[in-house]
């Protein structure tokens, strides 16, 4: 970034643009007159404007700030701390310059260190010249980095060999000392060169550095060609002085031009010597109020894109979450209804398998039933032929819904009974209960008997009574040829025929 | 000074950075948190009841299974039924009862009996067909309304006897109607008996009920014989 160098003289305006790094170069500069009842800021907007608008650091120079020497007993030294120096030093600086310490700024830099105390070159600047210049400068576009006192660039710490720079300026006389790799001795004489305390000053001064430096005769100027290789003098205008001085500017003093000692504050204000010199900064301005809104705006925006922000991340967060819990609820709810349909059709399939079976017992029952009724009548008939002894004679069979009475004729009682025993054994399988047999002897001295079947269908044994069935079917066509009628015809006793007639 | 006037820019600056922060959280954060703990308790608790994929298969697999055996359990029900149903009057109800008369009386004749007489009757039947009727009532087999026969004529259909089955009006709704022919046989014992057996391996839906054998009359081999006979 380029800077700019504003000086303002009891009676000029100056603009140097600079350009370059540690030693920069001048570019265009611009001077005006200074008006006298423009003020500070006033002054430096006009020359600012003088010349293109660009971003560029303000540097202000001005005599008129003022520039001197505080001294500070190290008593007050323990106490205090940096900030605690610098009102220190503007309470001092207030004595002498009858500036208000709390209305100025001061910057300070050290100058010499005794055991009684410390020395300090002080500079004071009105805070209103500070601000007002700021808001000239910042509207112009620029950066105002410092204030400073024209004084004390010429001579810096690096400054080659023994060099003595004596700057007068209206209201200040400044002198810098140096020999080559010692410190700079620098001291500030209040006053301009004009008075005579600090022409006797100057003088001491001089003869000083000449005996100190053990110079040949006529270095206060009477001989040439030997001062003028380490006094320099700012700025032109004061060589005048030096000839009451008994310095000669041509033999003597070496007169340091404008553009020369301009590049020398380049380099100050580029770094190279700064801290040696005392620089008023700005510092942090205070927030306007369109910034403040401006800034109050912007972070409510951002605070509002911060919370859409979050609420938008909450609200992803929830959704998932959401997903994640629809997709649990439908697989619990799947497995709800699964669990409920399985049950469902448990209970189902056991009802079905009562059904089931029920209805092969029933149809078991159903099919020994139906069979039972088929060969019931037969195998009573088959039975009464194989059972029948000769003796006895089968004459009727009546027959009723669940009951069949067998009636008939025999001589001997005892062949009734056994009739009705080996009959109740055949027929059992049939579901036929046989009752004991009723016997009476009529008067022709015959027994009559009834056999009495009830039917017993409940009590038949399955498989008993499926085998007897299964039996009398493959024994149908045997059966057949039986010849019950031959007991009931032929094989009639003769002692029942006329009974049986 | 200077630090008190930066401060209370700040705080001028941040008044509706504050504003905003309080009115987002009462309208946005704190229900949106609301529901994000709520979610959360509910993600927990649904976790903690969480249904492996395994499970669901092999519940589904369960559910196949179960209707497979349930379909085969239904088939195995039909037959079943079906077959029972073969003891209902209705399996003889798409044949007519003439030609059934007229078959049992070819029958009866093959084996020597001669057809005296025949004629349908309402008599008791026998506990067994009783019972047999309310089994099937209780199955739902009892389709045997009156009507449905196209025997011509007069007709008398035997009911099941109350005295035998005290129950059999409470069983079912519907009422299994029977059909009952009584047949007057001529013929000797032998003819009958052969007769018999013939019908019942012929004819296993024609079940005798009922059978009579009068005495024989002097020097004649054939008697009469009264056989009720169940058909329909």
């Amino acid at each position: 970034m380029s800077s700019i160098l504003i000086l303002i003289t009891e009676h000029e305006l100056y603009r140097f643009d600079l350009k370059g790094g540690r030693r920069p170069k001048i570019g265009n500069h611009w001077e005006l007159n200074r008006v006298d009842t423009d003020d500070l800021a006033t002054s430096v907007d006009k020359v600012l404007r003088q010349g293109p608008k660009r971003g560029a650091n303000v540097y202000v120079l001005n005599s008129d700030w003022w520039f001197g020497t505080c001294s500070l007993g190290q008593d007050v030294l323990r106490q205090i701390d940096q900030e605690g120096i610098r009102q220190s030093l503007a309470i001092e600086a207030e004595a002498v310059s009858g500036l208000d310490a709390f209305e100025s700024r001061v910057a300070y830099h050290p100058v010499n260190r005794t055991i009684s105390g410390s020395d300090y070159l002080v500079l004071q600047v009105p805070e209103m010249d500070l601000l007002a210049i700021d808001d000239v400068v910042r509207q112009w576009g620029g950066k105002l980095k410092g204030l400073a006192h024209p004084s004390l660039s010429t001579v810096t710490s690096n400054s080659a060999g023994r060099r003595m720079c004596l700057e007068a300026w209206p209201d200040v006389t400044a002198v810098a000392q140096t020999m080559a790799g010692a410190e700079t001795r620098n001291e500030v004489l209040p006053g301009g060169l004009h008075l005579g305390s600090v022409q006797e000053e100057v003088k001491q001064l001089i003869a000083a550095a000449v005996e100190e430096s053990a110079l040949p005769e006529g270095a206060s100027g009477a001989s040439a060609g030997t001062a003028n290789e380490w006094l320099e003098v700012v700025p032109s205008g004061a060589a005048r002085w030096f000839a009451e001085l008994g310095l000669n500017g041509d033999e003597g003093v070496q007169i340091i031009q404008m553009e020369e000692w301009i590049r020398r504050w380049g380099e100050v204000i580029n770094g190279r010597s700064r801290t040696e010199i005392p620089f008023v900064s700005p510092g942090k301005r205070p927030i306007g109020n369109q910034s403040r809104v401006a800034l109050a705006a912007l972070f409510g925006l951002l605070t509002i894109v911060g919370c859409f922000g979050h609420w938008l991340l909450s609200q992803r967060t929830l959704q998932t979450r959401q997903t994640t819990i629809s997709g649990l609820e439908s697989d619990i709810r799947r497995f709800g209804e699964l669990q409920k349909q399985v049950t469902e059709i448990e209970r189902e399939a056991s009802l079905s398998q009562q059904e089931l079976d029920s209805l092969s017992r029933d149809q078991a029952w159903a099919t020994i039933t139906r069979d039972v009724h088929l060969y019931r009548h037969a195998e009573l008939l088959v039975a009464l032929a194989e059972l029948t002894p000769k003796e006895v004679l089968i004459d009727q069979i009546d027959g009723e819904a669940d009951r069949v009475v067998v009636s008939g004729y025999s001589l001997d009682s005892q062949n009734c009974d056994r009739l009705t025993v080996k009959l109740a054994e055949r027929v059992r399988a049939f579901g036929w209960r046989v009752h004991p047999c009723k016997v009476t002897l009529n008067e022709k001295q015959v027994y009559e008997f009834q056999i009495e079947l009830t039917d017993d269908i409940d009590t038949v044994d399955a498989e008993r009574t499926r085998a007897a069935i299964a039996e009398r079917r493959e024994q149908g066509s045997s059966s057949a040829e039986v010849n019950p009628d031959s007991i009931a015809n032929s094989n009639t006793p003769p002692q029942l025929e006329g009974r049986q007639r | 000074m200077k630090t008190t006037k930066s401060n209370s820019t700040l705080l001028v600056a941040l008044f509706p950075l504050a504003i905003i922060l309080l009115g987002y959280n009462f309208l946005f954060h704190w229900p949106m948190q609301r529901e994000l703990r709520a979610s959360s308790a509910k993600l927990e608790n649904l976790e903690s009841r969480r249904v492996d994929k395994i499970d669901l298969v092999s519940n589904e697999e369960l559910l196949k299974r179960l209707r497979r055996e349930q379909s085969e359990t239904s088939v195995a029900i039909g037959d079943q039924r079906q077959q029972l149903q073969t003891f209902s009057p209705t399996a003889l109800r798409s044949v007519d009862e003439t030609g059934i008369v007229n078959r049992l009386t070819e029958l009866f004749r093959k084996h020597g009996l001669q057809m005296q007489d025949h004629e349908i009757v309402s008599e008791s039947l026998p506990p067994g067909i009783t019972k047999l009727d309310q089994v099937l009532q209780q199955h739902g087999l009892a389709s045997g309304a009156p009507g449905s026969s196209n025997t011509q004529g007069s007709r008398r259909r035997s009911r099941p006897n109350p005295s035998a089955n005290p129950n059999n009006g409470n069983s079912s709704n519907s009422t299994i109607s029977r059909t009952l022919c009584r047949f007057t046989l001529r013929g000797t014992y032998g003819d009958f008996l052969s007769g018999m057996e013939d019908l019942a391996k012929t004819s296993p839906q024609t079940v005798p009920i009922r059978l009579e054998m009068e005495p024989i009359k002097f020097n004649e081999v054939e008697r009469v014989w009264i056989l009720v006979v169940l058909i329909g």
